[in-house]
């Protein structure tokens, strides 16, 4: 059958022709080239002409190319009376043009024309280019025409109407206000129970799941159309050519058991009768299942697809009326509930993969009720057998599950099982093993030494992916918590655990890490058996194999030894002493600190290196393994004691388009961090005031303190070994090891500007990522000084890496230190290089880190790459927060206007930004002025290290601050660095997406870095425009500082 | 909601892209990749037809798909939808394609590329179901044919 257009036939064949990626992207190139020629004089081209070029354009699109030119011949095409031409102008529309462009202006009027009095098949491409594209200049213009369309009596035809229905949706993600419950309850009730075509019912309830995703308040009246269109649709009212598989419309049944799980169970018994009638229908129904999995080579015959067709359809109805079960609780018959779960059961042992798939789903769901887990718990042996099979999906899906069954009776099979898995896995799996298997212990083990042997297993299985929050956890929990239990018991038993582990001359780093910790910290325990020399022995013999950070861990841990048994202070001191002289900073550091201090007197000794005091309950309760865990499910069956919680706080959360469950759990977290970040600030202010109180001196100590303070909220526990002895305990506000940062997505593997960027703002994540080589960058920071640990691992079964050169551009601005580059990584093998930088001078580009590698792979010549990166250590890495008050804010702001001082930028928001907004809000259409501050707020806090200032009630903006920290001395006095104080306001124009950034500091090279990296992540590029340009002066990099 | 619809072919050739959920097209490409290699990689008679990525997705979606001959068609939503309707309507899809161009094979979504987002745009709009049923979809096609046959000039 030919495609009516020779010329799009013949491009087609000629791009499928193409040998190579090469040859194609010429024939493109040239295409492109010619139609771009074509479209310079466009008034000569036939309707049909262009419709070619445009369709040849949409296919060039879908393979990759960029066209950014022919949206106006789109636009011409849409006004076309020929329906193909329009239909082609329609659907390049929908695909080339976002949702702000400035040309969708132009169709608006189009699109509504169409709509109110084009020809049935005119309207119905209008409708579809408004929904495919959505928009507010859609959403203000043609919401009513389109709310018209469905009027009762409007007589529309049963096609249009589907459409408007699943229109109307579209338009109400982009403005929540257009349909609000006072109005459209009532209608949308009416309309259920009176509307007799099945696809318009199904649109419809499309609609109203769409609305009550975003807050279910305010909508009962639905509950009981729903039921009983429900329980009409299953009595066979519907259409035969609805029937799908002896099913009556399934998707409008699936549909209403969604809509119901939105509510709590009716109070009206007669409908609550109703609704447990109709689930115990559907359960009861005997359902087809498909014959056994084919071996391979044996085709599937026509009528096992049909078989499987029809199984799926039944049980598409089965597993939503399970999900309804679920969500009822207490309501539903317990009859009905008992039939559930051993459904579920049978769904688990199917011999239909995908049938056992979402019974495994299903079944973690449904474990979280007390009537059914001792039932559930019979089918333990079925579910650990499915952690063998091949499909990692099922994999996970029966990992979930265990973890949902687990409890005090069960937990030793099920961990002991899962340990087992956790050898042979691959990485993906192993991580979160590791994770569901720390928590599980820790909850369930009798008493917590088994805790601790499951967590040594874990670190002898997969060393690699037992993260620190692991490790950390176990210091927190054999350390005890202030709940009066003596914990010596346990801890010497983790104390000769560690002993035994350490004992293998190869331990991994992880082992060493938490062994040093558990020895130093708890090694007295153990002096009976084992002298402290022979326990310092057992670790030193590790450090000169372990990196740099762990090498700190262990000389704490030595020098607590030396505080609990004079014996190996020889031994200790000697070690302690030759450290003095590492070219590792940190290193060195700490060694001169340690040093000191074991010369110091007894007294400050046992006080700063005695044990650690025990953590508080709140720890004990809130264990940040759980926190990991959670993960927000929109819109899935909430069970009602999820959505009660939700109800009942305050109803403005809802309206952010963010389903109720995963709300609710946002919630929660977000009033947990908000309230450490309280804390935190609280904590920060009082320091503030004492500062402004003491003599110059006193508060030069005081800062010290409280970077010490600082350094360990970052480090986690092994320094809060070293300053939290000292009576100086921080209570609750330490709730463990500091979290992650700034949450960005993960970007494309081949996006190394895009990881780049990413790293500037956050504390770690991918640098590079390829088949064979993986790069990873952890940095931090303090003042001037940073740490960046570059992590390579070679990936591949076969290619060794060598790598001839690794370099750091030397740079004027930054002085930096390295340790030994990588030298060659063969397969499996890891390594870290440790880079230190001291900022000396503002400047906007960072030293560049380049590195040249050759990839060996056993077949084939190695192959040369150089990999030009550069250093994610921004100007921003070396600011620090500064909390002042409004007042001081507006006094220094206001001086510090004038040449050289300011920079403004604006522009519309970069799209980076607004796909970033709408991830963290967690819906693909939400772009309220809200979240766009919430993300700006996060952006700059986490990310650039400014204080929000609490200044301004006005929503569109914000104001931070911070100090910009040099290791350049005052020249007037230079036992002081030179500092800058940094200031910003940033606001936003909704009407517009716009945004505009103003940064103030006391110098010019600051001043324009500062900006300009801060509008890099929030503005257009292209786009951004630079106000008043006399007023800043561009610097050359390395202007000097004063 | 639906997020994005692909088909690609055995060897990672897209025949058929939309995207519902705002991707910008310079990821487009690369989500086409990560979604052929994760679905390419499942044994059809061993693996159940639904798979994940979070790095790709984030926590609040599933890869579903299902593979003809030489074609998979992937449907990547969130789960505001129901899987195994997510499956019936990939055979509804699948079925308005074969009556439409009669034993349909890869050669005719190549050729076809209009009609195929044709009739992609009659089942599925802005990321929502629109319709289900295969006869519908046929009489709605067949009614754009009479109007085309109607319009058709010299050029055709």
């Amino acid at each position: 059958m030919p495609s009516g257009m020779k010329g799009l036939t013949v491009f087609v064949a000629d791009i499928r022709n193409c040998p190579n990626k090469e040859a194609e992207q010429k024939r493109v190139d040239k295409e492109l080239a010619k139609i771009r020629q074509k479209f310079t004089n466009s008034k000569s081209l036939s309707g049909y002409d262009r419709k070619k070029y445009i369709w040849k354009l949409l296919y060039a699109f879908m393979l990759g190319y960029d066209i950014d030119f022919g949206h106006m011949e789109a636009v011409n095409l849409v006004s076309s009376n020929k329906y193909s031409e329009k239909n082609a102008g329609y659907l390049a529309c929908s695909l080339l043009l976002s949702e702000n462009s400035e040309i969708l202006r132009l169709i608006t009027n189009m699109v509504k024309n169409d709509i109110l009095h084009g020809n049935e098949h005119q309207t119905a491409l209008a409708l579809n280019t408004c929904a495919n594209l959505g928009g507010e200049e859609f959403s203000e213009n043609l919401f009513s025409d389109i709310a018209k369309l469905i009027t009762p009596g409007a007589s529309r035809p049963s096609y249009i109407r589907r459409k408007a229905y699943v229109c109307l949706l579209r338009l109400y993600r982009r403005d929540y206000d257009t349909i609000q419950p006072d109005t459209w309850a009532a209608r949308l009730g009416q309309a259920l129970q009176s509307e007799k075509d099945t696809g318009v019912l199904t649109s419809m309830c499309s609609l109203i799941l769409g609305v009550l995703e975003t807050d279910p308040n305010g909508w009962d009246d639905l509950v009981q159309p729903a039921i009983l269109t429900l329980a009409r649709v299953m009595g066979g009212d519907c259409p035969p050519f609805y029937v799908y598989y002896s099913v009556p419309a399934p998707w409008l049944q699936i549909k209403l058991l969604r809509i119901l799980q939105f509510f709590p169970a009716p109070t009206n018994t007669t409908l609550l009768n109703r609704m447990n009638d109709i689930l115990y229908r559907i359960l009861s129904k005997p359902t087809v299942s498909a014959h056994a999995p084919h071996h391979h080579g044996k085709k599937r015959t026509k009528a096992d697809a049909e078989r499987l067709n029809r199984s799926n359809t039944e049980h598409a109805v089965l597993f939503e009326a399970l999900n309804l079960i679920i969500h009822l609780e207490m309501d539903c018959d317990l009859t009905t509930k008992k039939m559930a779960s051993s459904l579920l059961g049978n769904f688990v042992a199917s011999k239909e993969a995908n049938i056992r798939y979402l019974g495994l789903e299903t079944m973690a769901r449904l474990a979280s009720d007390p009537d059914v887990l001792p039932q559930l718990k019979r089918h333990t042996e079925l579910i650990i057998g499915q952690l063998q099979e091949p499909d990692i999906s099922i994999r996970r899906q029966a990992l979930n599950l265990l973890y949902g069954i687990c409890d005090r009776d069960n937990w030793q099979q099920i961990v002991d099982e899962l340990l087992e898995i956790l050898k042979g896995s691959d990485v993906l799996m192993q991580e979160e093993l590791v994770l569901k298997i720390a928590i599980l212990a820790e909850r369930n083990a009798p008493d917590y030494t088994w805790y601790v042997d499951v967590v040594f297993k874990m670190i002898e299985y997969a060393p690699e992916v037992v993260s620190d929050e692991i490790w950390y956890r176990v210091v927190q929990v054999v350390t005890g918590f202030d709940d009066n239990t003596d914990n010596a018991e346990l801890q010497q038993y983790a104390a000769k655990k560690a002993i035994e582990y350490l004992n293998d001359r190869f331990a991994d780093e992880t082992m060493v890490r938490l062994g040093a910790y558990l020895i130093g910290e708890f090694g007295h325990h153990l002096q009976s058996q084992l002298s402290t020399s022979r326990q310092f022995q057992t670790l030193h013999r590790h450090f000169p194999r372990v990196g740099s950070s762990t090498r700190c861990i262990l000389l704490l841990a030595y020098a607590k030894l030396l505080n609990a048994d004079e014996d190996v202070s020889e031994e200790v001191l000697a070690v302690l002493e030759e450290q003095q002289d590492s070219v590792d900073p940190d290193l060195q550091q700490r060694a001169v600190e340690l040093y000191r201090l074991c010369n110091e007197s007894t007294a400050t000794m046992e006080n700063v290196l005695a044990m650690m005091p025990v953590f508080s309950e709140k720890i004990q309760s809130n264990n940040p393994l759980i926190r990991r865990m959670k993960q927000a499910s929109k819109s899935r069956a909430a069970p009602r004691q999820q959505l009660e919680e939700a109800a009942k706080t305050e109803g403005v959360l809802f309206k952010t388009g963010v389903g109720p469950a995963a709300k609710a759990e946002e919630d929660d977290d977000h009033e947990e961090e908000e309230e450490e970040e309280q804390d935190e600030r609280n904590g920060r202010r009082d320091e503030h005031d004492e500062d402004e109180e003491e003599d110059e001196e006193e508060e030069e100590e005081d800062e010290e303190e409280e970077e010490e303070e600082e350094e360990d909220r970052r480090n986690g526990p092994r320094s809060r070994g070293a300053a939290g002895g000292g009576g100086r305990g921080r209570g609750e506000a330490d709730s463990g090891p500091a979290g992650g940062g700034l949450q960005l997505p993960p970007t494309a593997p081949g996006d190394i500007q895009g990881m780049w960027k990413n790293l500037c703002i956050t504390p770690q994540g991918p640098m590079f990522q390829s088949n064979s080589l993986v790069i990873q960058l952890r940095h931090e920071y303090r003042l001037n000084q940073g740490r960046i640990a570059i992590n390579y691992a070679n990936k591949s079964p076969n290619v060794v890496v060598q790598f001839p050169s690794v370099t750091i551009s030397e740079a004027p601005f930054m002085r930096h230190q390295a340790s030994k580059p990588p030298d060659v990584l063969r397969p499996g093998e890891t390594y870290t290089h440790q880079v230190m930088v001291d900022c000396l001078q503002p400047y906007l580009n960072p030293p560049k880190y380049i590195v040249n590698c050759v990839l060996q792979t056993p077949q084939g010549p190695p192959s040369n790459q150089n990999l030009p990166f550069t250093l994610p250590v921004c100007l921003t890495k070396f600011f620090s927060p500064a909390s002042l008050s409004a007042e001081q804010f507006t006094s220094y702001w206001e001086s510090m206007s004038g040449p050289g001082r300011e920079m403004q930028l604006m522009g519309p928001l970069a799209s980076g930004f607004v796909a970033d907004v709408q991830r963290a809000a967690g819906a693909p259409q939400q772009l309220s002025p809200q979240a766009i501050m919430q993300r700006f707020n996060a952006y700059l806090s986490q990310g650039f290290n400014l204080a929000i200032i609490p200044l301004s009630n006005a929503p569109g903006v914000l104001f931070g601050a911070a100090t910009f920290h040099t290791g350049t001395p005052q020249p007037n006095d230079p036992s002081k660095k030179v500092v800058v104080a940094c200031m910003m306001k940033l606001e936003l124009d909704p009407s517009r997406m716009m945004a505009r950034l103003t940064a103030r500091t006391a110098h010019p090279q600051v001043t324009t870095s500062f900006a300009q990296i801060l509008a890099a992540y929030f503005i257009t590029p292209q786009q951004q425009q630079q106000q008043q340009p006399e007023q800043t002066p561009q610097q050359p990099q390395t202007a000097s500082l004063i | 909601m639906i997020r994005c619809i692909i088909v690609v072919n055995n060897q990672g050739k897209p025949r058929l892209m939309r995207f519902y959920d705002g991707t910008p097209h310079e990821r487009q490409q690369h989500v086409l990749k990560t979604v052929y290699n994760i679905v390419s990689r499942r044994s059809d008679d061993l693996c159940c037809c639904f798979a994940e990525d979070r790095e790709l997705f984030g926590d609040d979606h599933k890869i579903i798909y299902r593979h003809f001959a030489t074609l998979y068609f992937v449907f990547v939503v969130d789960s505001a939808e129901s899987e195994l309707g997510i499956l019936d309507l990939i055979q509804v899809f699948v079925q308005v394609l074969d009556s439409c161009f009669e034993n349909v094979c890869e050669l005719d979504l190549i050729y076809h590329f209009d009609k195929v987002n044709y009739i992609l745009d009659e089942i599925v709009m802005g990321g929502m179901v629109v319709e289900t049923n295969a006869e519908v979809v046929m009489s709605a096609l067949q009614g754009i044919k009479k109007l085309e046959s109607s319009q058709s000039s010299f050029f055709g």
